[in-house]
């Protein structure tokens, strides 16, 4: 085998090695942050809908409308927390979002470490 | 106004271990750190029951490691000896970028922290990573020295007075008992009452206390807290002052502590101690009196300085039984500690609380990157704080906490006098920590109702002096948290059916009463 020919040889196999590695690293990067994504968001349903139910029974405990204002609040903010959550997983599960690992979208789950 | 009648209040100790209740939370997400992993080898726990094992002269390889670490009082062979423990301790360091001048200081070279990680460790050595931990000796101990009291407050449960107990320990007896806690590792003792200002023995306890190294607090309704005293605690070693006072209108609180005069000179009280250059705090014990105006109570104590807002969960015992229907509703409760964890997430003020269910509070109001609550042991940001809750575990008692009456009789917790679980006179406090009530009290997995399947127990546990004062099953389900108002509901209707309530929060003057028929509406 000519010179030129294994240089070429290599220079594709390396190439070829490099697209794959890239591919691999993007792959597992997307894994991660779907992982990272999923994590958050179950997070914040769990605990924000544990916050919503007790005000919930609060509010059927104590049945008045001027204290039932406050229970609302509260499970006004546990539901948006919930509604983040599921704007989290969508965003995580958009192809264009898992394509584009370094964007930082307003979307973005938070790390949770 | 009624009070729920005494079948609900039940003082002696029983387990009448109550079935648990279907699931209301939502099935957890458990977030985990490496570190536990590393804690829960066998080989980990080997390694740690070396490094904490006390030797010939008392003290353990890790305290010696420590106190030994880069100290400039060290000479000859006694420095080449330490020196490549010394070396590694500096590798493990530099390896983490851990400021060695701040670990000196915060850790290395601070004996009370060097103490709770000893006991740790001799923990987790003895009954292995559990969550909660269970300890080996107590973390942190209430004393209620004394039962005289200048004050006579209608919600003590101490039932304290204006004479001391008859059978009270002598000060031969008190330094003894430091000698024991000290001996066995405590870190952490907090002295209450009564009133220990009005003991005279305080300051000689103090001193001796400081001397062998406890990290001393103090409880204290401050009207004695002039600023000669305050001084003085602060030379005797007392880090932290703890001012009981329960909202901003003098009247209501001289009322209900009963003496004239007592609001302005509580307030005095905080006053001298901050500027002692005390850590100071502002306790408020709040019932349906005041609790409309815990927001108010809390800026308050920001303006006069303190550092500390402690929240004290009203407990029908002692004298606070004959004012039951004060206490909160579940939803009451569930709003305050909405309320604390802003607080706390906000940053102004450190803010504590002795429900337990405060730390769960914290997970279910605040995001996963949020500050979290670690019992008395403060605050901190993030997920491993999240999970350190989680081994502190709210409810201490006889688990990594217990309170010394003023008789030396060994209780779990201050508000549960009734069950007392040795005598300091004839026992030694190992000795009483093993026993058969704190080994339940220290299992999560045998409790009632919601307790039994909450996707918090091991955060929180519920206040068991709350379930015994209403149950008589120190192993119920808390009736005072929102996850457990079935048994709340079934409470109140065997009360009867009916339980006195206020009007409304937001409505001026709270202090009315009414009754709330409870019949139907939950399920």
């Amino acid at each position: 085998m000519s010179l030129p020919l294994a240089v070429l040889l290599s220079t594709v196999c390396a190439a070829l090695l490099a697209t794959l590695w890239l591919a691999f690293r993007r792959r597992s990067e997307c894994a991660r942050r779907l992982q990272r994504a999923i994590e958050s968001a179950g997070y914040e349903v769990v605990h924000g809908a544990n916050a919503a139910r007790a005000h919930l029974i609060a509010m059927e405990l104590e049945a008045r409308e001027l204290a039932c204002a406050a229970h609302l609040a509260e499970v006004r903010r546990a539901l948006e927390r919930i509604e983040r959550a599921a704007a989290i997983l969508a965003e995580a599960l958009r192809p264009e979002s898992a394509a584009s690992p370094g964007s930082n979208s307003a979307g973005a789950p938070p790390d949770p470490a | 106004m009624r009070t729920i009648d005494s079948p609900v209040l039940t003082p002696a100790f029983k387990i009448l271990s109550r079935s648990p209740a279907s699931r209301l939370t939502a099935g957890g997400v458990l977030k985990r750190h490496p570190l536990e992993r590393i804690l829960a080898k066998p080989l980990t726990r080997k390694v740690l029951a070396i490094l904490s094992k006390p030797r010939s002269n008392g003290r353990s390889l890790f305290e010696a490691l420590a106190e030994n670490y880069d100290n400039p009082r060290l000479t000859g062979w006694e420095r080449w000896k330490w020196r490549l423990p010394n070396l590694l301790i500096d590798a493990l360091l530099a390896h983490y970028r851990l400021d060695k001048e701040l670990m000196k200081r915060k850790l290395f070279h601070h004996p009370p922290t060097v103490r709770a990680l000893t006991l740790t460790a001799r923990s987790i050595a003895r009954y292995g990573l559990s969550a909660p931990q269970r300890f080996a000796a107590p973390l942190f101990v209430v004393w209620n020295i004394t039962q005289l009291c200048n004050l006579a407050c209608k919600h003590c449960y101490q039932n304290a007075g204006p004479r001391p107990a008859a059978d009270e320990l002598t000060l031969e007896e008190r330094l003894r008992v430091v000698d024991e806690l000290a001996d066995n590792g405590v870190p952490f003792l907090a002295i209450a009452g009564g009133e220990p200002l009005a003991l005279k023995d305080l300051w000689p306890v103090l001193e001796y206390a400081n001397r062998r190294g406890l990290h001393l607090t103090l409880a204290t309704n401050g009207t004695l807290l002039v600023p000669e005293t305050a001084a003085r605690l602060k030379e005797c070693g007392v880090k932290y002052v703890e001012v009981s006072v329960d909202g901003l209108d003098p009247n209501e609180h001289d009322a209900f502590r009963g003496r004239k005069g007592a609001w302005a000179r509580a307030v005095q009280g905080i006053r001298n101690a901050v500027n002692a250059g005390i850590r100071t705090g502002l306790a408020t014990c709040f019932t349906r009196r005041n609790v409309h105006r815990a927001s108010e109570v809390i800026e308050f104590a920001i303006d006069l300085g303190c550092q500390t807002f402690s929240h004290f969960n009203f407990i029908p015992v002692g004298r606070g039984r004959e004012i039951v229907e004060e206490d909160l509703t579940p939803a009451q409760r569930e709003r305050l500690l909405a309320t604390l964890q802003r607080y706390l997430a906000e940053g102004r003020i450190n803010v504590i609380s002795t429900a337990p269910q405060f730390a769960r509070a914290c997970i279910v109001y605040g995001p996963a990157e949020g500050v979290f609550a670690t019992g008395h042991a403060g605050r901190g940001m993030g997920q491993k704080t999240m999970v350190l809750s989680r081994y502190i575990g709210g409810c201490g008692a006889g688990r990594c906490y217990c309170s010394i009456q003023p008789n030396g009789k060994l209780t779990p917790c201050v508000y549960l006098s009734s069950v007392q679980a040795g005598d300091l006179r004839r026992q030694s406090l190992a000795e009483i920590w093993e026993s058969d009530l704190f080994a339940l009290l220290s299992d999560r997995s045998r409790r009632g109702d919601h307790c039994a399947v909450c996707d918090y127990k091991a955060y929180c546990g519920g206040c068991r002096a709350r379930a015994l004062a209403y149950t008589g099953d120190i192993t119920a389900g808390d009736p005072g948290c929102a996850y457990n108002t079935p048994l709340w509901r079934e409470l109140v209707a065997k009360a009867d059916e009916q339980l006195p309530v206020l009007e409304p929060l937001s409505v001026a003057g709270a202090g009315r009463t009414e009754k709330l028929s409870m019949g139907g509406g939950l399920s």
